[in-house]
């Protein structure tokens, strides 16, 4: 008996035709990628906030614009009978390209300046503390030679590098005392 | 030293010359570029140099080339008020003279004197001679006269070396589009702020249930 509901093309191969299969994946063409790409692209753009911070930058550029075209008219530089005409505006941004550079130039030949001025203190002290150094260890000879002894007195705060320093004279007896 | 760029065109270099064209470049703030050119044969070359030199005492000289038998022989200057020559005048009513208005009109009136030293019989030439004045203005050129050929920004006159003196003038208009967009841009973003104010006013109404 023959199935009914099969058809007239109940053949093997009409079947396996007509079993649903899983639709392929479609390697994307050349378009689509492009698309794709342009739209990752554009999703990584954030725009700023529309606040009045913005608009105000956005005026800022706006009147810079205006100004740039308005001064587009050329001016002449002339240079031992050469000239060039270039506008006026590309001439304001040179002049103060070469504001900046000039103010940058000083800038570095100061600085330079205060590091030698630096340098040149910081081994003056150096020196000036070596003799220094040497003058106290010939008072301090001296004084040994004519038999000044030096005693050490704790002081009330407790301060050991104070107690410590060895001080002597008859000015302020309370805290060092020096016995001859 | 006060320069003159007024044009006194020597009738001998009209007369040995195939061709001398003054070009005027105007600019938006007044400001312009003038320039003299004379063809001629070469073997006149130095002649016309010197002509042309003698033309425009105040010019820079812009070069001199020779292709073939021809000599071009050029000089220009450039000024920052071309209203400032003699023999010019240049206005503009700005946003500064008409600050209501979305258009800036300029006006450029200049005379040209041709100076005649030469015979009778070479002043009956003059009609022959060719002698054209190219003007340039900021906006496009609504209105000249004498009648020119209008392209544009650029007019053309070709003036005979029969009259001693002559006076050109035309005038022109453009829109500032500067103020037009910064306008545009500052209302635009007023009202998509009082937009934006009025939606969040609506949203935060009790609606009745």
């Amino acid at each position: 008996m023959a199935n009914e509901d099969a058809g007239p093309e109940a053949t093997p191969a009409a079947e396996e035709k007509r079993r649903p299969r899983a639709a392929g994946a479609r390697k994307p063409g050349a378009v689509a990628r492009a698309i794709e790409r342009c739209r990752a692209w554009t999703e990584r753009i954030s725009l700023p906030p529309a606040d009045w911070r913005t608009f105000g930058w956005g005026l800022l550029v706006l009147i810079l614009l205006a100004f740039i075209i308005r001064n587009w008219a050329p001016v002449r530089i002339n240079l031992f009978g050469w000239y060039v005409d270039a506008p006026r505006a590309i001439v304001f941004v040179i002049i103060f390209l070469l504001g900046m550079l000039t103010a940058w130039l000083l800038e570095v030949r100061g600085r330079k300046a205060a590091e030698s001025e630096a340098e040149a203190e910081t081994a003056a002290a150096a020196d000036a503390g070596e003799t220094a150094e040497e003058a106290e260890a010939v008072e301090a000879e001296a004084m040994e030679a004519e038999g000044v002894e030096f005693e050490e007195v704790e002081l009330a705060g407790g301060d050991d590098d104070l107690a410590a320093e060895p001080t002597f004279g008859d000015e302020d007896t309370s805290v060092p005392r020096a016995r001859s | 030293m006060r320069t003159s760029l007024l044009i006194t065109i020597p009738f001998v270099l009209l007369l040995n010359s195939d061709r001398v064209v003054v070009s005027t470049h105007m600019y938006g703030d007044l400001s312009g570029t003038r320039a003299v050119q004379s063809t001629g044969d070469s073997s006149l070359a130095d002649e016309i140099r010197t002509w042309t030199r003698e033309m425009t005492r105040a010019f820079d000289d812009a070069g001199t080339h020779v292709t073939g038998d021809a000599v071009v022989a050029v000089r220009s200057a450039q000024r920052n008020d071309l209203g400032d020559l003699d023999g010019a005048q240049a206005d503009a009513a700005d946003i500064v003279q008409e600050p209501f208005s979305l258009i800036t009109t300029y006006t450029w009136t200049d005379t040209i004197t041709i100076n005649y030293l030469g015979n009778d019989k070479e002043q009956a030439a003059a009609p022959l001679t060719d002698f054209e004045y190219r003007l340039t203005m900021p906006g496009v050129i609504n209105s000249t006269d004498p009648p020119a050929e209008v392209n544009g920004r650029t007019a053309v006159w070709r003036l005979g070396g029969d009259q001693e003196e002559q006076t050109i003038s035309a005038s022109a208009t453009t829109v500032r589009w500067d103020a037009v967009i910064i306008l545009v841009y500052a209302v635009g973003y007023l009202a998509w702020r009082l937009t934006a104010f009025l939606a969040h006013r609506a949203r935060l109404r009790p609606r009745k249930i």
